[in-house]
């Protein structure tokens, strides 16, 4: 035991001399694939991509080991140069979880894809599979930058980058429809990053610097007009791309309208890079009295979604449709962090560097719904496959016919509704108690009332899709009556592996035990209950593979909460350093704060005149922006 | 000796784990589409477990107040998440798992001609975990997730016929239980919160209850989601309609066995050590109005299945208000009374539903043997004397202590009565015209003997097991000349009204299975109403100038909300 | 007035007729031409910072000017991707715009194909199939599946052709 333990500490000691590797190759390694993928083309890329995903994920998880085992955040500034001139990259308790949580969804995404997304062997080149592999590494490359990011400009374009890759994805399929969502998402995203970019340069402006920790500690306990007005451009635009009500015109039919697999990867993982952002302004940058002052506001907005998308959800007739307004319904509950984090009641706590519960509590939501909500799509995907249509009303037989994947949905489900023992479960839990901690009741009903509403959305579903089939003969007519009775109904294991074979000529042969198992179905029996025909099969593996990123937002509930200390690396010293001028009443402070020393620059000139001395080495702490160029 | 503490425990963990394993089994289509023949055996580890358990908790040492409870607890962080079984528990598990086995094997020829038999296998086997181990969870967590599983799996069992009205049931049974689940968790999250130390362990939480600063809150909301689990009016309105949507073996394990998950929740959650006399009057009031309500109703229904759902929102009722009277009084010894009157309408309820199903599935010609086995059990659960039912009766009265609190159970156990013999002529009718089935009659016959009997004789086994005195004090008590008078005058009064109803019972309005839930329809009118607007207001808002209007006066705003900190 | 706060007015300016013409533009074109004059706006504010810096007698902070022209290639980038989107819509359903209602040509659906309705077999074409013209309509029938292929090769076959 011993011996073992000190190999590992070994090993993770050899594996701190390569931290900076580590975290350049976070984006290296994406990047570089999807350049070689896009220059050898679509079947080598599709080959790269199934590469860089262990890769990829063994690299979220070393860094993740790494962190644990160093109790500090790992960062590293690009090329030396240190900010405000260079850029630095930062992994701390909540990033390194967005990266592995990031890699997880990716792996099972880029696994679910290989049958969607296969270059057929009669064609030289096609366009979908070539545009989704690299887009998906694209993509990939883009969340680790939002994640890692330190620097607000990069941040910029690693969310740019972030549009660019998503926006395609959506319209894979080429259809009108598909390509008006996507056109529509790309022009909002674009209104929202030009009002980032604004913010930015505004900020640059008034501190000179844009590094998240130099701005921190240049902002102190009051912000610049400027730099309030800066933030509050960025947030607007974070917002659009988060797609929080009412700025979600572009969401649903994009969400809903783009291929399963890229739709997982968009409700999943995109929007909630623009959200770790807004998080991130908020949080890490301005001082916490701003943030007070606007959280029930955000919170609201947060509510609201959680209302409307849920109503939404309900009345749609689509399931994709559905999975995507429950997308905005469920990043509506990521915005109640706020209030809740920085109520007065919770500050002490995040002085002291223990976890509170809101924070916990939110992050697992995020998380657990990531997992929940790509298990959801693709296991969406797999039923318009299988049924030839995603129509919620003619769902019967599902049962049948993807047992696992109803069984996946099932449990993504109950995350999402947040019923023990399920990731989503121990999330809530979380956030109700910090609600009542706080003395926030109203939130408290509001994410009740939001679980009602994702219960019966579900409901929808899975009774149709179980015990659906009598209502579905009567509305189909006598056709849907003739096709179940003269084509003969599959039983799952009587299906091969058909990954990507597009004939379906073994499934029209189904295994003489399916027929035999049943002796008290008929072809009477069927034609009562209307069963549907498959109009594809459906491999078993991708079924598995839903079902695993179900699990996972279920086992994130059985995770001993005292795990989730790792969120706090890296934060209580900021929270620290945010909270002292706190301390005394807020209303004073911005009276009593020194007029130098962390009072923000101005003008750029007079620190320049400053600070120009020729010792470039020294300009760590206090903002300076000019350096001659190498 | 076999009844040994480790014995106990292991058996615990082996009877919950069968059913939970079989489920993990049913991934495999070859077990999922045989695992229905087991169904009948699934349960009796559990049983075995119940029976040894309460050899236990009798012995000498441990009866001198030692180990009041055996507990399976893991410890993560002081949050003893884990198991724990004490008498009532034992009792309700073991009561619970001879029901499940009994429905279990009842089930099995339905489910060998139908054609959905893995899937109704799988909600069987789902709420069956959660009916077991609701009894034993000793903390919050592990009693949430238990009675979801037992709440929510129990769609799929209603659900099962696929008929219009199964649906309907569905909907409204699970929107109810969701309800009711949302309150628990809130209740839940503010015992919690109060809770001075971290420990999730339901009796620490209970003990804190009293000086929460959300006292009222937290008892509102326990008595709210336990309230719609077990029927009292007004959140009555699913179980009729669940009853008789369900399979007949499926409304017996819900009404005898996925009930009592709310009784025992009143159990484990009501402060009845520190007593709380506005929710007790609160309970009492509301559960006598139930159980006068239920035989209202329930004797103007013609379908037996839904007769038997009104009949047991009586009994919850009265289970309640007995419950209210001892939170009134601050009894907590009230608790293994409850759980006897409890077990017995658990075994008598799932019992009348297996004999209905003998008659209504033409499994035997003769009625008269099913009529009369149906008459002692129907009676029983109105207290007529030597049945099981007595027992029950007999252990509720220390709890209606006042004058009028006796009175008005008295009548009760008269309407009883009254929906008893009301049920039981609507039995016979059900037989009429009814094509004998061929298959299966010993396996469906079998079970409903042994609940019928379970139920007769069970009840007064159970009193020493419970630690409530000898069977035979008990039955000497119930039969002296005083008593006896008590327990039969409401039964000759309830013949009386039987045949009063059987006079003039066509001149009663027809009462619609649900009745309240007439009144619901502007409700459903307004729902759809505001969804309309909802949606009107959604595709206003995905306007693209309203979009990117709303993103400007957004900016506005949170700028104005930032500058405001100074 | 100095050149600082001229073209500090000026980049507002922009901005503000960018942010006008993004919003309430008739049609996708207008508001990728916003959104370039609205990218203009932002990129003057950032020369204007960055002369701001000059006032310590360097010719100009290098920072925005970097800055400036990294967002330039991605707004150049945006335009290039919001343009070719922008054609391929019109010519795909003949709109130019995100909120336009796309005719209501069934063929083209966001999945697979739902069954004819019994009675309505092969449908030849529909009146809003037609009305697209004749390059219109014949993409809507390259994009309508047959009952058992995969729709989503269908529809880049045709487009990679």
């Amino acid at each position: 035991m011993t011996p073992l333990l000190i190999e590992n500490g070994d090993l993770l000691a050899g594996l701190g001399v390569w931290s900076d590797e580590l975290l350049v190759s976070l984006l290296v390694l994406p990047v570089l694939a999807m350049l070689l993928g896009f220059v050898l083309g679509g079947r080598a890329a599709e080959r790269i991509t199934l590469l860089t995903l262990p890769l990829g994920l063994a690299l979220a998880i070393a860094v993740a080991v790494l962190m644990l085992h160093q109790g500090t955040p790992l960062s590293y500034d690009i090329g030396g140069w240190e900010p405000p001139l260079g850029v630095a990259l930062r992994v701390d308790g909540l990033s390194a979880l967005l990266l592995l949580t990031t890699a997880l969804v990716i792996t099972g995404v880029g696994l679910y894809a290989c049958a969607d997304f296969a270059t057929s062997a009669d064609v030289k080149e096609a366009r979908a599979p070539l545009a989704f592999w690299t887009l998906l590494l694209g993509l990939w490359a883009a969340l680790n930058a939002v994640f890692i990011g330190q620097d607000l400009f990069n941040l910029y374009v690693a969310i740019e980058l972030l549009t660019f890759t998503a926006v395609p994805l959506v319209c894979l399929k080429g259809s009108a429809e598909t390509l008006q969502a996507a056109l529509r998402y790309l022009l909002f995203a674009l209104l929202g990053s030009v009002l980032y970019l604004l913010g930015a340069a505004l900020l640059y402006g008034a501190y000179g610097t844009l590094d998240i920790g130099q701005l921190a500690a240049a902002m102190g306990s009051s912000a610049e007009p400027a730099a309030i007005a800066a933030v509050v451009l960025m947030t607007a635009g974070l917002l659009a791309k988060t797609a929080l009500v009412p700025l979600h015109l572009w969401l649903p039919p994009a969400h809903a309208g783009a291929p399963a697999a890229a739709s997982a990867v968009l409700s999943a993982l995109v929007v909630k890079g623009s959200f770790y952002l807004v998080f991130r302004l908020w949080i890490d940058l301005m001082p916490l009295a701003y943030t007070q002052q606007i959280a029930q506001g955000l919170a609201t907005l947060g509510a609201v979604a959680i209302l409307l998308g849920g109503i939404m959800a309900i009345r749609q007739a689509r399931l994709k449709m559905l999975i995507a307004y429950s997308t905005l319904a469920q990043l509506g509950y990521l915005f109640l962090i706020f209030p809740l984090l920085v109520s007065p009641v919770m500050v002490p706590a995040l002085a002291d560097g223990s976890t509170p519960a809101a924070w916990t509590g939110g992050i697992l939501q995020l998380v657990s719904h990531a997992f929940a909500k790509a298990s959801m799509f693709m296991g969406a995907g797999l039923i318009m496959i299988a049924l030839g249509h995603d129509r919620i009303a003619d769902l019967g037989g599902l049962g049948r016919l993807l047992p696992i994947t109803l069984v996946a949905f099932a449990l993504s489900g109950l995350s999402l509704m947040g019923l023990p023992p399920s990731g989503g479960f121990a999330a809530k839990w979380l956030l109700l108690r910090a609600a009542i901690e706080t003395g926030q009741w109203w939130w408290m009903l509001v994410i009740l009332l939001g679980g009602v509403l994702t219960g019966v959305y579900l409901y929808r579903v899975l009774v149709s899709a179980s015990f659906g089939g009598a209502g579905a003969v009567v509305e189909a007519g006598p056709t849907s009556d003739r096709q179940s009775a003269s084509v003969p109904e599959l039983a799952p294991e009587a299906l091969p592996e058909l990954a990507s074979a597009p004939s379906p000529e073994p499934a029209s042969a189904p295994s003489p035990r399916s027929s035999s198992e049943r002796p008290g179905q008929t072809g009477q029996a069927q034609s009562v209950q209307g069963q549907p025909r498959l109009q594809r099969p459906v491999a078993r593996s991708r079924e598995l593979i839903v079902l695993t990123l179900a699990l996972i937002a279920i086992a994130l509930g059985m995770v001993p909460l005292t795990s989730f200390e790792i969120l706090q690396i890296g934060r209580g010293g900021e929270a620290m350093a945010m909270l002292e001028p706190l301390a005394e009443p807020v209303g004073l402070s911005a009276v009593e704060l020194p007029p130098s020393g962390l009072t923000p620059v101005p003008s750029v000139a007079g620190s320049l005149v400053a600070e120009m001395e020729p010792l470039p080495g020294v300009a760590g702490s206090l903002p300076s922006a000019a350096e001659p160029l190498p | 000796m076999i009844a040994s503490l480790p014995m106990a425990e292991l058996l615990v963990g082996v009877g919950l784990a069968t059913p939970a394993l079989a489920l993990v089994a049913c991934f495999s289509q070859l077990v999922r589409e045989r695992i229905w023949l087991l169904l009948a055996l699934i349960p009796l580890p559990a049983l075995a477990a119940a029976i040894v358990a309460l050899l236990v908790l009798g012995q000498g040492d441990i009866a001198n107040g030692e180990v009041a409870a055996i507990a399976l607890l893991f410890d993560p962080n002081g949050l003893a998440i884990g198991l724990v079984i004490d008498r009532p528990g034992a009792a309700m598990l073991g009561v619970t798992a001879l029901l499940w086995a009994a429905a279990g094997l009842y089930a099995a020829p339905m489910l060998q001609a139908s054609s959905h038999r893995s899937r109704f296998t799988l909600f069987w086997l789902l709420t069956l975990t959660g009916s077991l181990g609701v009894f034993i969870a000793a903390d919050l967590v592990s009693f949430y997730l238990f009675y979801g599983l037992v709440s929510l799996a129990a769609f799929g069992l209603i659900a099962h016929d696929g008929t219009v009205f199964a649906r309907r049931a569905t909907g409204l049974y699970l929107l109810l239980a969701i309800l009711g689940e949302i309150a628990l968790l809130l209740a839940f999250a503010l015992l919690s919160a109060a809770s001075p130390e971290p420990s999730l362990a339901i009796s620490s939480l209970v003990a804190g209850l009293s000086g929460s600063p959300w006292a009222g809150p937290s008892m509102a909301l326990l008595l709210l989601g336990f309230a719609l689990k077990i029927a009292l009016v007004p959140g009555h309105v699913w179980m009729p309609l669940a009853y008789t949507a369900a399979p007949f073996p499926a409304a017996a394990v819900l009404s005898g066995a996925a009930v009592k998950a709310g009784v025992i929740g009143l159990i484990r959650f009501l402060p009845f050590e520190a007593g709380a006399p506005a929710w007790g009057e609160l309970l009492v009031v509301l559960g006598l109005s139930s159980a006068f309500y239920g035989v209202a109703i329930g004797i103007t229904q013609r379908n037996a299945k839904t007769v038997l759902a009104y009949s047991s929102i009586s009994q919850m009722g009265l289970i309640a208000a007995a419950t209210g009277s001892a939170l009134r009084a601050g009894e907590s010894a009230a608790v293994l009374l409850l759980t006897l009157y409890a077990a017995h309408h658990l075994l008598a309820k799932g019992a009348l539903f297996l004999g209905l199903g003998v008659v209504a599935d033409g499994v035997t010609r003769r009625r008269w043997l099913v009529l009369m086995p149906a008459v002692l059990v129907g009676l029983g659960i109105a207290g007529l004397p030597l049945t099981g039912g007595a027992a029950g009766k007999l252990a509720l009265k220390p709890l209606f202590d006042t004058a009028l609190l006796g009175l008005l159970s008295a009548l009760s156990a008269a309407g009883s009565t009254l929906l008893m013999l009301h049920f039981l002529r609507r039995l016979w009718v059900s037989g009429d015209a009814i094509e004998p089935c061929a298959s299966g009659v010993f396996r469906r016959l079998l079970p409903w003997w042994l609940m019928a009997l379970a139920a007769l004789l069970l009840p007064w086994l159970l009193l020493p097991w419970l630690g409530l005195g000898a069977a035979q004090t008990w039955l000497a008590l119930s039969l002296s000349p005083a008593d006896l008078w008590k327990a039969v005058w409401p039964v000759l009064l309830g013949a009386l009204a039987m045949l009063a109803l059987w006079r003039w019972g066509e001149r009663l309005p027809r009462v619609p299975p649900g009745d309240m839930l007439i009144l619901g329809a502007p409700l459903t009118r307004l729902m759809s109403a505001v969804g309309a607007g909802i949606e009107a207001l959604d595709r206003g808002l995905r306007q693209w100038p309203v979009a990117g209007l709303s993103l400007l006066i957004l900016s506005l705003l949170i700028w104005g909300g930032a500058l405001n900190a100074y | 007035m100095t050149a600082v706060d001229l073209f500090g007015l000026l980049g507002s300016l922009l901005v503000g007729i960018g942010l006008y013409g993004l919003i309430t533009g008739a049609c996708a074109l207008r508001k990728i031409v916003a959104f370039n004059l609205l990218g203009a706006g932002v990129f003057l504010v950032f020369g204007v910072i960055a002369r701001r810096g000059a006032g310590a007698g360097f010719p100009g902070d290098p920072v925005p000017q970097a800055l400036v022209i990294t967002g330039l290639v991605v707004a150049f980038a945006a335009t290039a991707l919001a343009v070719g989107l922008l054609v391929r819509l019109a010519e795909s359903a003949g709109v130019g715009d995100v909120d336009d209602q796309l005719l209501p040509a069934p063929k083209i659906t966001l999945g697979p194909m739902p069954e004819p309705p019994s009675g309505t077999e092969e449908r030849p074409a529909s009146p809003g199939a037609v009305a697209l013209g004749e390059h219109a309509q014949s993409r809507v029938v390259a994009v309508v599946p047959p009952a058992d292929r995969d729709p989503d090769d269908q529809t880049i076959a045709g487009s990679c052709a």
